[in-house]
């Protein structure tokens, strides 16, 4: 074991390429979607980290890359150190072991067919514990650490038996009963009733400190990740346009996306006074992308010098990074014809 | 709480919501139980025949027992050699039995195991199936029994063999239309984070959600397959060896006694159409059971 | 303007009748916007639905009146609905984005949907398309596109502009910005409050967001277990809510102004079963102010202060309840008593 980042992730691209519709029939150029482009990031033991954006950012590709449910096009991904890309088959299993992962919907996480004892036994078996006691009693402590207690009176219980709060902490339990090092969280509230979401939440930063899992959770809810992360890298459109602690990018964005982001967020609050942003909410087109900075056509601060932007990160204030050329203090709103 | 007092809707095998539903369903019933009675006549056929298919019968004069009306003794009458109709009608049963239920597994088994390939992987292998698939379907079938009997010899075989080549290509693509859908799913994602293997996510996680539907197409496939078999049993380029109900209608055609002997030509037809019948209204049950949507109506 | 007396709405289902609203009533005046909050299942969109008279097959009103201009819609014929709908009460939904027919432009939809209800002419209905389409910010172009050649945040704003063009007395919307990203959503809700204000229309906003509802409605209604928990004025709510549920939301809810890093308590237990007839009030088995007499009888909805009622029978110890709920141990005993009741039965 190192003592570096326990996730590297170095120049990291997907491209996906675009079906060619009949009129470019003629067009010898291949598009592509640049859904993730050239982003690097590290993630510390024991840190979480959340990913945030809108759809069509690359946060989800992102993490599925890193959870190898995607390949990458290009770039290098170091897990404690050791590429990924120069794998046997039999580290790939060592780091499916290593890395897990709890996705959106609650309905769909969970096979049907399976029951709560089959849905968590089921990596076990995968990796090889054929044991029946052990696998009883891993199974178990999962669902506990999960809370879900006492466990015997959910290991019979079938998907729709269950509330969504619940097969979300099934499938958490899943999740962590390979005993992984890193776990990757894609939305795992967004589709949870309000008053149960910080159960979610609670449970999983209880998972940091009990299991000393490094996480990386992907979410368009600025709030929870304010809640739950240590950091936050927002992306827009296949590049990170800012990281940094996670309070201090939500308090004193440095990118105008950021700051945007942040002032579309509704607040409960009616004393609160909104810097109020403007923006075009036209959406962005993911395959002509404009020279420089990818926010200028929506960016109320655009001036013509972002059009030589290269996305470099530029630390504005103590460890946060902003790939916007102008510090806070030059944006000035551009005047809207 | 209620809902955990009530049995998982998992646990309800298919056959009992098939079950449940049959209450329902009056003409499901009905062609459970006329399939039932057929599957019995073709198990016992041969007991159940009062007389061999080729067997000649003559009066106490000794003269043959040519297209006589039926009788006590002969129920469905005779042919113009003096054939049993009733004994032969029994035997063809079985026929159609045999080669609807062989070619149906025949073709579901290779159907859907290219579906589940072609659909799960996706990329250049499902490309190179489904345009095989496509080459099957541009192949028409009557033509093609034809030469395939006249390259090998006319049997009930090469029938089966003949519908099973040219109709696993619908299973196929039913198939892989169904798995493009399931293999999307996110427990399917959380099968591979956790580390599984092609084939177990295949076996495991596809094939128990593809199962209900090839049962369905099955049932659309033995009906398929005995229309095949007795249209061309019907055309004479069946088996010469054995009976079936397109052959018995052949020998009726070419006699040239089919206007006149209704008891000659009204069985089998009958025969036919009803054990289509029973199967249709099988597999529309069972597609009630497989489609949610159909099954409150 | 509307006024809902007493409304009751069941479903029959499979496994017996369930009553999703039970005697709900509240009024809605000229110009004002009402927002409806609650989880799943609480009634809300079943609400919305009863109002237009859109509920599905198996569901159906069973109690109480909705006056409309004093005249009660319930019981009025379909056709007379029909004509009600659209022009008068318009709804804007959270599938009315796939409402849209793909083979027509969106300008054909709006004008003719004009045409129906009203005797305008064809130039004054285009004229009219624009004049909406102005109004949600969309490009007079757009008019003749089609729908799939439209964002989702354009294709709600058409949607919207669709249900203003023919100048309805109320607007129900129902979820119109939770299939959208955080900006645009930002963006269609401070539109939708311009327009509103602009134009004086009503409007019932239905959402399971109660911060969407503190940016844009002056009066809030949270519900629970198809009841009405808590009716206030905005401002008065969010300052201070009465209700042991709302008190329990508050805590529940990461918000982005937060600085105090404490941790969220969430409600302990699950919505109540609306199959099963049950005395008491709807939250007393989450609720960790629970009496004898909060499970034997049903509070009714009292007045706490001007503009300002809540389900409960213990309004007047809210004080104490209020640094109660404060507490993380509070809820946790909830927890532990849910857990005891449940353990039992297995």
């Amino acid at each position: 074991m190192s003592n570096g980042p326990l996730i590297k992730v170095e120049k990291l691209t997907k491209y996906y390429p675009v079906r060619r519709r009949l009129r470019r029939l003629f067009d010898r150029e291949q598009h592509y979607v640049r859904a993730v482009d050239d982003i690097s990031l590290e993630v510390e033991r024991g840190e979480i980290l959340g990913l945030a954006g809108e759809s069509g950012s690359g946060k989800t590709t992102t993490g599925e890359i890193i959870v190898r449910l995607q390949e990458a096009t290009s770039g290098v991904i170091l897990l404690d150190g050791h590429p990924l890309e120069a794998d046997t088959r039999a580290d790939r299993k060592r780091f499916r072991r290593e890395v897990q992962m709890i996705f959106q919907d609650p309905y769909e996480t969970l096979n049907p067919r399976f029951n709560v004892f089959e849905t968590i036994a089921e990596p076990l078996r995968i990796h090889g514990v054929r044991l029946k006691s052990e696998i009883a009693r891993r199974v178990s402590e999962s669902l506990e650490i999960a809370e879900l207690k006492p466990a015997a009176n959910y290991l019979h219980r079938f998907p729709h038996e269950l509330s969504g709060g619940q097969r979300q902490r099934v499938a958490i339990a899943r999740g962590i009963v390979l005993e992984p090092k890193v776990l990757i969280a894609d939305e795992p509230v967004s589709m949870l009733d309000v008053s149960i979401r910080a159960d979610i939440l609670n449970l999983l930063k209880r998972l940091r400190r009990r299991m000393g899992l490094t996480m990386i959770y992907v979410s368009h809810d600025l709030a929870t990740i304010k809640y739950l992360c240590d950091r936050i890298a927002v992306m827009y459109l296949g590049k990170i346009v800012e990281i940094g602690p996670a309070d201090e990018v939500i308090a004193y964005p440095q990118h105008p996306y950021t700051r945007v982001l942040v002032s579309s967020v509704p607040v409960a609050d009616p004393d609160y006074v909104r810097a109020e942003v403007s923006v075009d909410d036209a959406p962005p087109d993911q395959i002509n992308l404009p020279e420089g900075c990818r926010f200028t056509p929506r960016c109320p601060f655009a001036q013509s010098d972002c059009a030589g932007c290269d996305h470099r990160l530029l630390e504005r204030r103590p460890k946060q990074f902003s790939a916007c050329i102008y510090t806070e203090a030059e944006l000035k709103p551009r005047s809207i014809p | 709480m209620k809902i955990r007092s009530r049995r998982s809707v998992n646990r309800q095998s298919l056959f009992y919501i098939f079950w449940s539903n049959l209450k329902r369903d009056r003409l499901a019933l009905f062609g459970v139980i006329l399939l039932l009675c057929f599957i019995f006549i073709g198990v016992f056929a041969e007991s159940l025949a009062p007389h061999g298919p080729r067997e000649r019968h003559y009066d106490a004069e000794g003269s043959i027992r040519r297209l006589e009306q039926p009788s006590w003794q002969y129920p469905f009458g005779t042919t113009d050699v003096g054939r049993d109709i009733f004994s032969q009608v029994i035997l063809g049963t079985r026929t159609a039995l045999t080669v609807g239920f062989l070619a149906a597994v025949l073709v579901t088994l290779v159907g859907s195991v290219v579906g589940i390939i072609a659909g799960y992987f996706g990329g250049w292998i499902d490309t190179v199936l489904m345009r095989i698939v496509d080459f099957f379907y541009a192949i028409p079938f009557i033509p093609f029994v034809i030469v395939l009997s006249a390259i090998l010899q006319p049997s009930m075989w090469n029938i089966i063999l003949a519908v099973s080549l040219l109709s696993w290509r619908t299973v196929a693509r039913i198939v892989r239309s169904q798995v493009l859908s399931i293999a999307q799913r996110p427990y399917i994602k959380a099968a591979r984070v956790a580390g599984a293997g092609h084939v177990r996510i295949m076996a495991r996680y596809i094939l128990p959600n593809v199962i209900p539907l090839v049962l369905l197409e099955m049932a659309f496939m033995v009906n398929w397959a005995i229309m095949a078999e007795a249209s061309v049993a019907f055309l004479g380029f069946g088996d010469p060896r054995v009976t079936s109900w397109g052959q018995i209608l052949h020998i009726n055609f070419v006699s040239g006694y089919s206007r006149l002997a209704w008891w000659w030509t009204a069985p089998p037809g009958l025969a036919i159409v009803l054990l289509l019948l029973s199967i249709f209204f099988v597999a529309r049950s069972l597609e009630a059971v497989v489609d949610p949507r159909l099954r409150k109506r | 303007m509307l006024e809902v007396q007493n409304l009751s709405i069941e479903y029959t289902t499979e496994d017996g009748v369930l009553k999703a609203v039970d005697d709900v009533s509240f009024n809605l005046q000229r110009g004002e916007s009402l927002g409806i909050v609650g989880e799943s299942g609480c009634g809300k969109t079943t609400v919305a639905k009863a109002l237009l008279r859109l509920l599905p097959e198996n569901g159906a009103i069973s109690g109480g009146r909705v006056l409309f201009h004093g005249e009660n819609l319930v019981g009025k014929s379909p056709d007379h609905m029909r004509r009600i709908r659209h022009s008068k009460i318009a709804l804007v939904s959270q599938s009315a984005m796939n409402s849209l027919n793909p083979v027509y432009t969106v300008g054909h939809q709006i004008r003719e949907g004009i045409l129906a209800h009203s005797n305008i002419g064809r130039h004054a209905a285009h004229a009219r398309c624009v004049e909406v389409f102005g109004m949600v910010g969309l490009e007079e172009k757009r008019l003749s596109s089609y729908p799939h050649q439209l964002s989702g945040g354009m294709k709600q704003r058409a949607i919207i502009a669709m249900a203003l063009s023919l100048e309805p007395d109320i607007i129900v919307a129902d979820e119109p910005t939770t299939a959208l990203d955080v900006v645009v959503q930002g963006r269609i809700l401070q539109r939708i409050r311009a327009i509103q204000r602009q134009i004086s229309t009503s409007m019932i906003f239905i959402t399971h967001d109660i911060s969407v509802v503190s940016e844009i409605c002056e009066r809030i209604i949270v519900m629970y277990g198809g009841k009405i928990m808590e009716q206030a004025d905005s401002a008065s709510f969010f300052r201070a809510p009465y209700h042991p549920y709302s008190l329990g939301l508050q805590n529940a809810f990461p918000s982005i102004t937060d600085i105090t890093g404490e941790e969220l308590v969430s409600i302990p237990g699950t919505p109540p079963n609306l199959m099963q007839e049950q005395p008491g009030c709807r939250f007393q088995e989450r609720c960790p102010f629970a009496t004898s007499q909060c499970r034997s009888r049903t509070p009714p909805l009292v007045k706490v202060k001007s503009n300002h009622h809540a389900a409960c029978w213990y309004t007047d110890q809210v004080n104490d309840f209020r640094t109660r709920a404060r507490n993380r141990d509070t809820w946790e005993a909830v927890r532990t008593r849910i857990e005891q009741q449940e353990t039992p039965q297995q």
